[in-house]
Parts: C-alpha cells; structure tokens; sequence
C-alpha cells in the first residue's frame, strides 16, 4: 500500500480527492471548535476569558511536535527506502511545522501576560519549544542552501533523523536546567480536569489542526511535485509574455 | 582493522603536522577563547564578584563556540584535493578518517583549552583550584561539542555559507551540554565536590554523542562527495 502511493502518477490522484477533504475537517472542526471554545465554553475557573486562548495554543503546540515527528518519518522512510516522495512530504511539513510552532509560542506568550504577569519567561516548555524551532530553522536552511533537490533532499534526512533522536535528551535537559533555576512557580494552573464542555471544543481544534496540516502538506507536496515536473522538462517560465503573444499575432 | 588503525594513524599524524608547523593555526581555538573571556569581562565590568558568577556560563560558551568554529573547516581541505574521495572508496575509510579528524580536533582545538581554563578562570576571579576542578569538567563535555561540532561541520561541507548555518544547527544540539556543564561547574563553585549528578550526565552525553554522530557525519560525508 505504502509503495503504490510512490508513485507519483497515483500520488496525485490521491492527493487531489484526500486534500480538499482533509480542509472540509479542517473548516467543520475550526467552526465547530471555535465557535464552541470561544462562545460557549464556560471560562475557566481560576484563569477566567483568557485561558480561552488554550482552543488555539495546544493544538498548535501539539502540531508542532507532530509535524517534526512525520518529518523525522518520511526522513526514515527515504532513507530506508529510497522514496523520493518521502524525501518531499518531509520537506512539505517543515513550513506547517515551524509556523505551528511559532504560532505556540507566540499564543503562549500571549497567553503568559494575564497568568505569569510576563510575556516570556524561561520556562521548561517554552525553551523546549524554542530550540524545536530553531532546528525547524536549520532544517529549512539546509533545504535552501543545496541548489539540486536530490542532494539538498539527503542532507535534509540526515539532520531530520539526528535532530528527532535529539529532542528527548533537549527536553530532558531543559526540564533539568529549569528546576534548577527557577522555583516551581509557573506550573499551569489549569484545573484538576477538563470539563467536557471545554474538551469537546479542544478535541475538535486538535483534529482541525491535523487536517489543516494535512492540506498543507498535500498542497505543498502537488507544488513541489510540479515544479520538479517543469525543471525536468527543461521549460523555463514564461519569463517574456509579452513577446510569445506578438509572435502568436504576427 | 590494523589497517583501518594505520590510516586514523597518518591522517592524524598529518593534521598534527599540518596545525604545529609555523603559520599552522592550532592555537585559533585557544586564541578565541581567550578573546572570548576578555571581551565577556570587559561587557560585564571589572568587579571579581560579578565575573566570578558569570565565570561557568562563559567558559562553557567560549568552549563551545570555540570548537565549532575550529571543526568548521575540519573537511574542507580533503574534500577539495580530493583525498577525501580516496579514502572514502577504502572499506570502512570515512569511519577511521572520522575517528583521526576528532583525535586531531581534540588534541589542537579542545586540550589547550581545557589545560588554559584554570589560568583564564583566576583572571575572572574564581580559585586556581576550582579552576582546574571546572576544566576537568570541561573535559567531561568537550567531547560531546566536539562530536556535535564535526557533525554540523560534515553536514555544512556541501552547503552554501555553510560556517554560520553549521551553528545554527549546532546550537539546539549543544543546549543539553550547555545545561549541564554549566551547573555541574556551578555544583564545584558551590561546595566544591567534583562527582555530582550533572557530571556524570554530562559524561553519558559525551558518550552518546560518540554513538550516534560519527554514523549521521560519514553518511553527510558521502553525500558532500557526491
């Protein structure tokens, strides 16, 4: 099943019919969410309006793990099986994944004013977060800096795998290193347990967010594919416009 | 295998030769360490007690830029002559042509460091004998930086303005060396005992390192060769 789809012929049937469904999920479950989480959701009992923020943050802070995790898979998978089509689903999800991540942070920062009285303080979290964005970053450059795809496509596999074997020991340290300097403070208050009436909302934000990582990446991937379609062709851009339609008059 | 032996022998034999002999450069990474303490002194003003708190974190910086910036060009001489290639079509060559670059690294880039520390460290007022407890420290986790360091610099062998984005995908890598070294130094400063938890810690990073990069650098090596 998995090699069927590597071919690229199949891959964009897949892609064209998979794609616009996994963004019709994506808007039902963001209308439902949203509309459920912002409107009617009880506010949270210690936090108040602004731990509605949470219908937003947690799903991005749950992509952006999970979007390094298909990356550091599709890395595998073409390293093991030499699928070039890996090689472009992993590069598709590194946008989606780096603005995921972002979006966490800057939601948390955002949400950390009202609660910790600042926008950012140096939180275990928060500092993992950050470094899992500044790898985002250099897997993105090390896309950028090899003009030829296939090479640049190896490189990217490399430090996918390594930086995924990493996060676990990233994550540890920062815990560490956090325990260390500041006193246990900053430990969300969010309640005891989540009530149903703002999980159901949460739980339908999580699914939008997978679908809307699925879009993109099926998106992104029809681009890559015909791009690399157009370079093998050999045909440029139409870099003259102007002058192909006074030939086709003259 | 002795033949593997023989070859991490010349090539380390030849780095060392290349990096004494005059105008060879071995003492960069010592140099910018110093420049680093200096500048990190003079950015946080001349009392002792200020620098003295500051002293673990910008030793641990200085080591840690220090060796990245010293691994940077580690394969950039043999890609271009192309004794690289040579060795790479040896069976298992790259392994032992890695294990010669990191024995190189350590004894031009990493041992003058770890043996000046003590003396750079009574310059921001920390005891001659912490000192040298926090060099051996240094010593426990150089070779992790040292690991991460040939790593991104095998990696950025094939890139465009690969120096500075070698760093930038260090940098995650190292953090965890950082975070440990640091307050394992923080640890001897405090009450003065060498083994603590984060020692050891460090110690295991050091180890892991030497597990899992040299596969991921020889396999960025042979992409670069192609």
């Amino acid at each position: 099943m998995w090699s069927r789809f590597s071919n690229p012929a199949k891959f964009e049937a897949l892609a064209k019919t998979a794609g616009p469904i996994a963004f019709w999920i994506f808007a039902a479950c963001a209308v439902f969410g949203l509309v459920n989480g912002l409107l009617f959701a009880p506010a949270e009992q210690y936090q108040g309006e602004s731990a509605r923020i949470m219908y937003v943050h947690v799903p991005a802070a749950w992509m952006a793990m999970g979007s390094y995790s298909f990356i550091a898979l599709m890395s595998l998978v073409a390293f093991v099986w030499r699928h070039s089509l890996a090689d472009v689903a992993a590069r598709s999800a590194a946008l989606p994944g780096a603005v995921f991540t972002a979006l966490a942070l800057f939601t948390g920062a955002v949400w950390g004013k009202p609660t910790w009285g600042a926008y950012w303080v140096w939180d275990a979290r928060l500092t993992s977060m950050l470094l899992l964005l500044f790898i985002y970053f250099g897997y993105m450059a090390v896309w950028q800096a090899v003009p030829e795809q296939a090479r640049a496509a190896r490189f990217a596999r490399i430090l996918a795998l390594v930086g995924f074997i990493n996060i676990p020991i990233i994550k540890f340290s920062v815990d560490w290193w956090n325990s260390l300097h500041q006193p246990a403070s900053i430990i969300r208050a969010d309640g005891p347990t989540i009530d149903a009436s703002m999980l159901w909302p949460l739980f339908a934000m999580i699914i939008a967010y997978t679908a809307l990582f699925t879009w993109l990446v099926f998106l992104g991937m029809r681009a890559d594919l015909a791009r690399q379609r157009i370079e093998k062709r050999g045909a440029r851009s139409p870099s003259h416009p102007v002058r192909v339609s006074a030939e086709s008059e003259a | 295998m002795s033949g593997g032996m023989q070859m991490t022998r010349a090539v380390l034999m030849r780095d060392l030769k290349i990096a004494f002999r005059s105008g060879g450069g071995w003492f960069y990474a010592l140099f910018f360490f110093a420049v680093f303490t200096a500048l990190t002194a003079i950015a946080f003003g001349p009392q002792l007690s200020a620098l003295a708190s500051a002293a673990p974190a910008t030793v641990w910086l200085a080591a840690a830029l220090a060796i990245q910036f010293a691994a940077a060009d580690a394969f950039e001489g043999d890609m271009r002559d192309g004794s690289l290639r040579a060795m790479a079509a040896e069976q298992g060559g790259l392994f032992n042509y890695w294990l010669a670059k990191a024995g190189a690294l350590a004894l031009t880039a990493a041992l003058p460091m770890i043996i000046a520390a003590p003396f750079f460290l009574t310059m921001l007022g920390i005891a001659f004998a912490k000192g040298v407890a926090m060099a051996i420290i240094l010593a426990m986790g150089a070779p992790a930086l040292l690991f991460i360091a040939l790593l991104t610099a095998a990696l950025a062998s094939g890139l465009r303005a690969g120096g500075l984005l070698a760093t930038i995908i260090a940098a995650p890598f190292a953090a965890p060396v950082l975070v440990f070294g640091v307050s394992a130094a923080r640890i001897t400063l405090a009450d003065g005992g060498l083994i603590s938890p984060e020692v050891l810690i460090l110690g295991a990073l050091s180890l892991f390192m030497l597990a899992v990069t040299p596969v991921f650098a020889i396999a960025a090596l042979r992409v670069s060769l192609e």
